[in-house]
Parts: C-alpha cells; sequence; structure tokens
C-alpha cells in the first residue's frame, strides 16, 4: 500500500506520522508509544544510549530501510 | 491481535513524488543473556528465517555461532553469510504477551536491506497471519505449534 500523505492523514487521522525519509538506512530510537523519535543514527548501541539518557529507559529501536524495501539485495 | 502497518515516507519508484509507504511490521522484545530490548521488526512472508543485524548480537552480548551450511540468498542473489543463536522473543501487544525460544539468524550490518525480519520458521509457522490491505493492518493469532514460554495475557 502507498499513497500520498494527504491521502494518508485523511484515511488514518489517529495514527502516527511516517518516519521521514532523512532516517533511512539509520537505526532510530522512539519513545514507548512510537509518538517521537527521540535520537538516531548509524549506531545501534549509541542510539539506545542516547534515548536512555534523555529519560526513555526503554527506547523502541528501528532500523530504517531505504524505500522502497525490496529484499535484501 | 491486530497491529497497525508503520509508515515510512518515500520517494515514487515511477513518478519521484513523496509517498507513504505501508510495512507490516510489529513490535517485539529480543532477550539477551543479561538484558532486552525492543524493536521494530517486518513481517516477511518471504523469508524462510528469522534474521536480524548483527549489531542486535552485540548490544545485547548475545554469544553468536557461526553457521556451517551455504550462506543465504538474498533477492537479487546477494550471498550473505550466517551466524544464529538460540533466544527468547516476544510480541508486544496490549492484549497478549507471547514469549518463545527460535533460533535467529544474523547478517553482518550494512547495505540495504539490514532490517529485522520475522520469517517463517521461528515465527510465522506459530501464528495465522492476515495481512489487511484495506486497513493496513496485520492481525496474528497464534496456534498450536507455538512453544509458549510465558503467556503474560
Amino acid at each position: 500500500m502507498q499513497m500520498t500523505l494527504q491521502e494518508y492523514a485523511s484515511r488514518f487521522p489517529d495514527r502516527n506520522r511516517p518516519v521521514p525519509r532523512e532516517f533511512a538506512g539509520q537505526w532510530l530510537a522512539w519513545n514507548q508509544d512510537c509518538s517521537e523519535i527521540l535520537s538516531h543514527g548509524a549506531d545501534l548501541t549509541t542510539v539506545r544510549e542516547q534515548a536512555i539518557a534523555l529519560g526513555c529507559a526503554r527506547p523502541v529501536l528501528q532500523k530504517v530501510p531505504q524505500a522502497p524495501f525490496v529484499g535484501r539485495a | 491481535m491486530r497491529f497497525d502497518y508503520t509508515t515510512i515516507l518515500s520517494l515514487a519508484p515511477d513518478t519521484g513524488e513523496p509517498i507513504v509507504i505501508f510495512r507490516p511490521e510489529i513490535r517485539i522484545t529480543v532477550h539477551g543473556p543479561q538484558r532486552s530490548a525492543d524493536f521494530i521488526a517486518l513481517v516477511d512472508t518471504g523469508a524462510d528465517n528469522i534474521i536480524m543485524p548483527e549489531s542486535i548480537a552485540r548490544d545485547l552480548n548475545i554469544p553468536l555461532i557461526a553457521g556451517k551450511g551455504p550462506p543465504a540468498t538474498a533477492f537479487g542473489g546477494q550471498k550473505m553469510p550466517l551466524s544464529y543463536a538460540d533466544i527468547q522473543l516476544e510480541v508486544i501487544h496490549p492484549s497478549e504477551m507471547l514469549q518463545w525460544t527460535a533460533r535467529v539468524y544474523f547478517i553482518a550490518d550494512g547495505g540495504n536491506g539490514d532490517t529485522l525480519v520475522l520469517g517463517h520458521q521461528g515465527f510465522l509457522d506459530f501464528f495465522t497471519a492476515t495481512f489487511n490491505g484495506e486497513d493496513c493492518t496485520l492481525n496474528l493469532e497464534p496456534n498450536g505449534y507455538l512453544p509458549r514460554i510465558a503467556d503474560a495475557g
């Protein structure tokens, strides 16, 4: 499924905003409800520790793919 | 257990215009010997196994065993040597908490596709999965094969 940001905001107004493009290829650390990106970067451990230092004891970690994702090529 | 697809912003490969891409991803906990961490992982019916980047094993101090078999073949033919470990995984959902031990394969970091992938062995084999393209949701119901070691639901 793909759609414009306007269509997304209209169809799914209660869902979190999509991950911005500039984070492609990076690790992200989200807060517990995944509504806010706390830290980001190339190194998982650094990103996790930065999020903890910001007060989130247990961040949710995500590796953002280089979209469009077509497998492990 | 119903999960909303996650979304990322990208550019359409045909028009180059900004688009929202939906992905059937869920939150899981990966347990290491001393501590655990929560991750967002892609549920992938095209993957035979659970695959994670080696940086997760390093971060959680998970000892890895070098695979003796052939390397995995990715979409496009790329060969990837694998190591593995048997580790505890947990699905995070408000209605239910499921935990089991699965063999997880790890690939070296780098490249385009080093996200967490939940394939058939160790994950999809244990669930009835319904991908709802209209609502952009994934429904997972555990089946009798799930070797659960905890259920807080």
